[in-house]
């Protein structure tokens, strides 16, 4: 698997109202380009806290909140995890791309390449957990959560490297907040 | 009898605190503990109307506010100075670059009142700090100032700016 196909069959499943928060570079470009939603949380910097940023949003707003993060980033707020666990809205899914290295910088591994165990930590931080290393089952992960939500932490193993990578969003981060806010706004007060 | 009934002399600050914030929108609370507000902390979660979350750290925290604001809620910091310094990065890349004010209620360790010797540098460099980063800084020294606190949490909704509450232990009730 790619990211772009984890991204992809995310896509593939969710309703229009469901919001996305998505990882400092790749993610976010991937995620715009396979298809630029108004939900969509097109994250640029603040590396880490895209599963910090979905649960404020998860326990402010009724939608489904989906977090596209990458092993790189939970590593560098791995604190998430348990504040993540203690607060567990049931609007919330965690899906981390662990490609096993940080793909933005020139792949340089990181500790889950070594042998670090998201899903172990997850369920430790009192997370249901699981690992899919194929779109088979990342599909069947998926439609698990959309049927029954709880928060939740899906780790894709996604060590193929995408052909390409995709163009930066087309928006200043101004753009992205004010269009997301009103894509929500719109849909009634929170 | 409701806390407005009360006689706002004995009132303690942290209920005044909490009921600004209320008027004014703000209705969850993010903290890294301080022991200067740990009575503040107790009313808050103690209030039906507010949440209180504690991440484990303040750039969690900083996230967290964000995401409530993307909601359209309003959303309030609880924190040490000591822990600005972990904010940096992510309020100028996602505060500041995406245009979402924060607002901070900030005890200031390290100033003339302290008795723990490593929190004096941070101390020292705190309204510098913050004024790097163009947060607008309001500093509260005695429970008579709840009055400044009030005004000012309405200027921080109504303009959409960052503002930092910078509080001495002298604004809060003894513990």
């Amino acid at each position: 698997m790619t990211r772009p196909d984890v991204i992809r069959a995310v896509l593939a499943r969710i309703a229009d109202d469901v919001i996305v928060v998505s990882n400092i570079a790749d993610a976010s470009f991937e995620l715009c380009r396979l298809n630029d939603r108004p939900r969509n949380f097109y994250m640029l910097g603040s590396f880490g806290l895209a599963p910090s940023i979905g649960l404020g949003l998860a326990l402010s707003r009724p939608e489904r909140v989906v977090v596209l993060n990458g092993d790189g980033a939970l590593l560098y707020n791995l604190g998430s995890l348990p504040t993540d666990g203690r607060y567990a809205p049931s609007n919330y899914l965690h899906v981390v791309v662990d490609n096993g290295a940080h793909g933005a910088t020139g792949y340089q591994p990181t500790a889950t390449s070594a042998g670090t165990d998201l899903v172990a930590v997850a369920r430790g931080c009192g997370l249901p957990a699981q690992r899919v290393d194929t779109p088979a089952a990342l599909g069947e992960a998926l439609d698990a959560w959309l049927a029954t939500g709880g928060a939740r932490v899906i780790v894709a193993v996604a060590t193929e490297r995408p052909a390409a990578p995709a163009p930066l969003p087309p928006y200043s981060g101004r753009e992205i907040a004010e269009r997301f806010g009103r894509a929500l706004a719109a849909a009634g007060p929170a | 009898m409701t806390i407005r009934d009360l006689d706002p002399v004995s009132l303690p600050v942290e209920l005044g605190v909490l009921e600004a914030l209320w008027r004014n929108g703000i209705d969850l609370a993010v903290t890294v503990p301080c022991k200067y507000i740990a009575r503040l902390i107790v009313e808050t979660e103690q209030d039906p109307r507010f949440t209180l979350l504690y991440p484990s750290r303040e750039e969690e925290g900083l996230g967290i506010a964000a995401g409530a604001a993307l909601a359209g809620r309003g959303a309030v910091m609880l924190l040490q100075n000591s822990g600005l310094g972990n904010m940096v990065n992510a309020y100028c890349s996602l505060n500041l670059y995406y245009g979402l004010p924060l607002c901070l209620i900030v005890t200031h360790r390290g100033d003339e009142l302290e008795r723990v010797p490593a929190q004096v540098p941070m101390g020292e460099r705190t309204e510098r700090l913050l004024g790097l980063l163009g947060i607008r800084v309001v500093l509260l020294e005695k429970a008579a100032d709840l009055a400044r606190f009030e005004a000012e949490i309405e200027v921080h909704r109504h303009d959409a700016t960052s503002v930092a509450f910078l509080t001495k232990k002298t604004f809060w009730s003894p513990s």
